[in-house]
Parts: structure tokens; C-alpha cells; sequence
């Protein structure tokens, strides 16, 4: 583990609708992390409090060994980017830059701007107004200004969000490679798994004002700690059931009467209540008739215990794969390939063989009489 | 030319058009057949008149004096009210626009108990500097600029309600204290509806007539003179003055508005 850099303990806060209670959290020396939530959850209200905006009632927040809960804004040396960046509307792009230069007399500051404009590739549009920019551009006077006051933490509240899906990969990428030049660490508030999973050194879900679980994007897309976490971050098929039987070798729950559902890894015992997931690209479909066909048909066919007949029940267009639902007695969805769905000829209402690996089955307990 | 729905609204258009415009010829019509009774040269005889030209510049010195005080102390409380929450936030606000709902007859009156000779402030500071309100540049500039400030405050603080707070924040995190923050952010975005509220206030000082005529009859500004020489002289000579004092006034109030919409620094800014 990296030396952390920032860490809250303990951070809580009530603010109208919102509150936050209990908050700890440890990022890491230039570690990029990402707090992913639905809207409401109290992403954005935690990095306003880490930024200064809110008081915490109570709790600690250090930042480089430094107490910052109750230091001034301007001391903490924080950078907040707010999705739209706030460029000052009416500084040209050279006076929003040497907005955050303090102190230094007129050649140190001088070069300095010139060091962040030609780093950031910003001279041609020195002396314009931020009006007229590009989001590309609006992104990268943002960040040489923020630089300019040399921070020691980035918060960016969903910096991308606001852009189209070309342009929004595009800054995506530029920004994450500049925070690692840069060394500084960063943290992301988004709903947008996509992007989390991209950005994250780690991330942590939060629903409701608290965090639910931290961990790599890896460990979190595979692992979800419970069904709220499990749906949120796109596993798409969470189904209840009971363990029947718990084994080394693999364990079997049931999902309906007759309908049992294999898993490798199941860490809860015979007669508990569980949830089991699925991601929808770890099921294939095949035609009842014919055999599988395809690169994945070995694979299926002789790994995959989990078998079930079922009925299409939609089929929607999801970016550049098709979401098909399956009724199995329960409800299933696969992905399909464009490619894959026009060889299968599927329709509304035909008869469908869905099968998944052991291993692609992730079993959560679910707590107390089956609380969401 | 028009699209559908121009043309659908045209009916519209042209009730409302007719009831503007209706507006407008009340606003011109007293002001041009004033101006048509008089000539230059008679016009130029009541400018020699004793007393005519110092009270215009009384009038344009006072207002300009209510201005500046307005500013100093409306714009602070214009900041206030645009961007903190307080108890009785309410009825400070409700305070402020007090002034506009008073008769200006009963503010001067009002502010006799307290500025005139035997007033609760204006006797006090009488005694100790030998500084009246009563009947000097002091008590015209009182209450001119108690008929006023609703003006300054209000415009002031729409314009500080226009500058968005984010941007305000993000100077902070900058590592600018509260201070520079003021004068580089909040003070140029929100420079139009302070300036707007300057000229609110000149304007509305110098017709201010009500309030002054009570505190202070003498010196005489420029309404108060046109009104002496109405009940005087008579409509012709009075209405001679109000010609020259009416096109200053006017002037100005064209080079002010300009002023306050030329296109500075905060005009190319965010929508």
C-alpha cells in the first residue's frame, strides 16, 4: 500500500436532504479515485466537504499529515474542478492561469505561466475569453490553472459528464494521463461505471450518505460486496435463492423449484439466503435445435453446468451489443453481438438454451430477512 | 420572413404593441410640448436668472454625494443579502424597500425629528461640530439618499445574485483569501447591477423633491427652485427652468446608462 496522502476518519455531516455518517477513507500518493454512486448518494457533498465547502460536524480530514478539517479554502491547497469547469468569464485564459499564482514576483510567475501553457498545450488560445473554448480546451485551462496554485489533491466532480460520448473519451483519457505526469492524486465523483472502471486506482460505492465497499474496479466489478453494489455496477442478473449444498468443489443454489444454479465460490453455508450474479456477457445463448456454434462452444459446452431452457422475453439495444431477456423460470439477461444475434435468428417469444460458467457466478449473502 | 409561429402570435403582438406604445406617447407627449413652448433665447434668459444655474449644480453635486454614499454603504449590504443567509434576512429586505412605499412629504418630516435642529442626531452633532443638516448641502444629501438606497441596494444585489458562487469557490480554492476574491471575482461579474445601481440612485436623487423641500428649502436644488418660481412667477418662467434642468438631467442620465452598458470586462462572460 502506498503512503496515503489523503485520509478522512470518521467524516460526518448533515446538509438538507443529504447526510454523510462515518465516512473513512484513505487515498493513496498519486493514486486516482473514483467515488461512484447514484445520484443523491452524497458523492458530490463529500467532495465539497474534502474541498472546504461544508463543514464536517464531525470527523477528521488530513491531507498530507496536515489537519485540514477546519482550515480556510484557500489554505488547503486543494483544486476542486467542477463539471463545467468555472473558468472565470471574465479573465482571458492567461488571467485564469495566473489567477492561482500567489506571492511570486512578475518573471517567476511569467515563466510559470508559459511552463503550464506550452505543457498543456495552451498558447494559441492565451488571450482568449473561456467563452468561445472548446470542452477540450475549457478542461486544459482548468487544470494549468488549478496547477498554477500547486495542489496537492484534485477533486474533479463529474468532469465529463456534461460532454458527448466522442469527446468525453477523448478528455477521459488525456486526463487521466496527465494526472499520472503529474503524480498528484485525484479524486472522481461519477455515477458512470464505465468511466470509474477506466479512471480508478481504486474506487469506493456510496449509497445513502455512506460507503458501501472500496476496492480496485476489478475487485469491485467482480466481487460486489451486496446486491445494491452487485446492480449497480452492471451486474445485470442478480437473482435470490437458497445454498442447497456448499462444497470445495462447487456449490449449488436454488433459484426456483427445480431450477439450480452451480457456483464455484460460495462462501455461505447450506440454507442461506443468497443472491446470485451474473454479468450478461458471461451468458451465451444458443438455439434449442441446433448446437452452439463459435469460439465459445467448447467452452460451454463442457464447462458450463449451468443450462437453462427459456423464453426470449425482449431484446433491446444496448450500445453495440443487444440485451436480450430470457425467462428461466427466473429472469436472465445475455448479451449478444450484432453478428451473433442475426446467426441466431432470435425473436420475442422463441425458445432459447442459456448457459454460464461456475466460475462466472458471484454469490452475496443477503443480510437479515432479505433487506435490499 | 416570419415563421408559423410569429404569424400565429401576430394578433397578439399587435394588442400589445398598440398598449406599449400608448406607454410611450404618455411618457413623450408632456415632455415635447413642454420643450415646444420655449425658445433658445428665452430659454437662455431664464438660465441668467439669478439662482437658476447654482441650483442645477446643487441638484447634480447632492446627487452625485448620494451616489457615493449609497455605494459605500448599499453595495456592502447588497453583498450580504445576495449571498448570505441570516435570521431576519426577511425584514432586513422588507427594510430596505421601506423608502419606496413612504410618501416623501412624510419622509422628509421623518427625518426632521431626527436631522433638524432639535432632532435626536442632527441637535447632538449640531452642539459638538457646529454641523447642520437643516437647511444645508448635508440635509439634502440625507434625504435624497434615504429615498434612494432601495434603488442601490436592490440593483446591487441582483447583480451579486448573477455571479455564480462556483466561480467564487474555485478562486478560493485557488489560494485567494476572501478579500482578493471580492475585488478580481465578485466585484467585475457583478459590475453591471452595481452600476446600474449608482444610476438608479443619481437619477432618483436628482428629481427628488418631497423629502428635500422639508429638510432643506434652502440652498435650493433644482426642483425645489422650479416650484418657488411656480408658486411665484408663474407657469411660463417656471417651466423654462424645468426645460434646462430637464435636458442636464436627461444628458445625463443617457451618458450614465451608457456607461453602465459599455462593454467591459463582465459583458463577454458565461450566459
Amino acid at each position: 500500500m502506498r503512503e496515503a496522502s489523503l485520509e478522512l476518519e470518521g467524516v460526518a455531516l448533515g446538509l438538507g436532504n443529504f447526510s454523510l455518517s462515518g465516512i473513512d477513507l484513505s487515498v493513496g500518493a498519486g493514486e486516482l479515485f473514483v467515488l461512484l454512486g447514484p445520484s443523491g448518494a452524497g458523492k458530490t457533498v463529500l467532495l465539497e466537504t474534502i474541498a472546504g465547502f461544508h463543514r464536517p460536524k464531525s470527523g477528521a480530514i488530513r491531507l498530507g499529515g496536515r489537519d485540514i478539517t477546519d482550515e480556510a479554502l484557500e489554505r488547503r491547497r486543494v483544486a476542486f474542478m467542477f463539471q463545467d469547469y468555472a473558468l472565470f468569464p471574465h479573465l482571458t485564459v492567461r488571467g485564469n492561469i495566473a489567477f492561482g499564482l500567489s506571492g511570486k514576483g512578475g518573471r517567476a510567475s511569467a515563466s510559470r505561466i508559459r511552463e503550464l501553457q506550452s505543457r498543456l498545450g495552451l498558447d494559441a488560445i492565451l488571450d482568449r475569453k473561456p467563452a468561445g473554448l472548446s470542452g477540450g480546451e475549457k478542461q486544459r485551462v482548468a487544470l494549468a490553472r488549478a496547477m498554477a496554485a500547486e495542489p496537492e489533491l484534485f477533486l474533479f466532480d463529474e468532469p465529463l459528464s456534461a460532454l458527448d460520448a466522442h469527446t468525453r473519451e477523448s478528455l477521459r483519457d488525456e486526463l487521466k494521463r496527465f494526472l499520472r505526469e503529474l503524480g498528484i492524486p485525484a479524486i472522481f465523483v461519477t455515477h458512470d461505471q464505465t468511466e470509474a472502471q477506466v479512471l480508478a486506482d481504486r474506487l469506493a460505492i456510496i449509497r445513502e450518505g455512506r460507503i458501501v465497499q472500496v476496492g480496485t474496479p476489478a475487485g469491485i466489478f467482480n466481487a460486489p460486496a451486496d446486491e445494491f453494489v452487485a446492480s449497480f455496477v452492471g451486474m445485470e442478473n442478480v437473482i435470490p435463492g437458497r445454498v442447497l449444498s456448499a462444497a470445495p468443489e462447487g456449490a449449488k443454489i436454488e433459484v426456483k423449484e427445480g431450477r439450480n444454479i452451480h457456483a464455484v465460490l460460495c462462501a455461505s453455508g447450506p440454507g442461506r439466503e443468497v443472491f446470485v450474479c451474473v454479468r450478461p456477457e458471461d451468458v451465451s445463448l444458443s438455439s434449442t435445435t441446433r448446437p452452439i456454434s463459435g469460439p465459445m462452444a467448447a467452452a460451454v459446452s463442457s464447462k458450463s453446468p449451468n443450462r437453462f431452457e427459456g423464453l426470449v422475453t425482449s431484446i433491446e439495444a444496448f450500445g453495440p451489443v443487444l440485451n436480450i431477456g430470457i425467462d428461466c423460470g427466473f429472469p436472465l439477461s445475455a448479451y449478444l453481438t450484432r453478428q451473433a444475434f442475426s446467426d441466431l435468428g432470435l425473436r420475442t417469444g422463441d425458445r432459447v438454451l442459456a448457459a454460464f460458467r461456475a466460475e462466472a457466478v458471484h454469490v452475496i449473502e443477503r443480510h437479515g430477512s432479505g433487506a435490499a | 420572413m416570419t415563421s408559423p409561429f410569429a404569424r400565429r402570435t401576430g394578433g397578439l403582438t399587435f394588442v400589445f404593441s398598440v398598449a406599449g406604445g400608448l406607454l410611450l406617447a404618455f411618457i413623450l407627449i408632456p415632455i415635447v410640448r413642454m420643450y415646444a413652448t420655449h425658445d433658445l433665447k428665452g430659454l437662455m434668459r431664464a438660465a441668467g436668472e439669478p439662482d437658476v444655474l447654482p441650483a442645477i449644480r446643487l441638484s447634480l453635486e447632492a446627487a452625485f454625494i448620494t451616489a457615493t454614499f449609497a455605494g459605500a454603504f448599499g453595495i456592502p449590504l447588497a453583498y450580504l443579502l445576495a449571498k448570505k443567509d441570516f435570521l431576519g434576512k426577511g425584514i432586513v429586505e422588507a427594510l430596505v424597500d421601506l423608502p419606496l412605499a413612504i410618501p416623501h412629504t412624510v419622509v422628509g418630516i421623518a427625518l426632521l425629528f431626527v436631522f433638524g435642529r432639535s432632532g435626536i442626531i442632527g441637535a447632538p452633532i449640531e452642539r459638538l461640530t457646529g454641523f447642520k443638516f437643516w437647511g444645508t448641502l448635508g440635509g439634502i444629501v440625507i434625504s435624497m439618499l434615504f429615498v434612494s438606497l432601495p434603488h442601490m441596494v436592490n440593483s446591487a444585489r441582483i447583480g451579486f445574485e448573477s455571479v455564480d458562487s462556483r466561480l467564487e469557490k474555485v478562486a478560493r480554492t485557488l489560494g485567494r483569501g476572501p478579500w482578493f476574491v471580492l475585488a478580481k471575482v465578485t466585484l467585475p461579474l457583478a459590475r453591471r447591477g452595481i452600476l446600474t445601481g449608482l444610476m438608479l440612485t443619481y437619477a432618483r436623487s436628482i428629481s427628488e423633491f418631497g423629502a428635500v423641500v422639508i429638510l432643506a428649502y434652502f440652498p435650493m436644488t433644482a426642483p425645489v427652485k422650479i416650484y418657488d418660481l411656480f408658486l411665484q412667477s408663474g407657469l411660463d418662467e417656471s417651466s423654462a427652468v424645468a426645460v434646462i434642468f430637464m435636458t442636464v438631467a436627461l444628458a445625463l442620465f443617457i451618458i450614465l446608462r451608457w456607461i453602465s452598458r459599455l462593454p467591459g470586462a463582465d459583458r463577454k462572460g458565461r450566459r
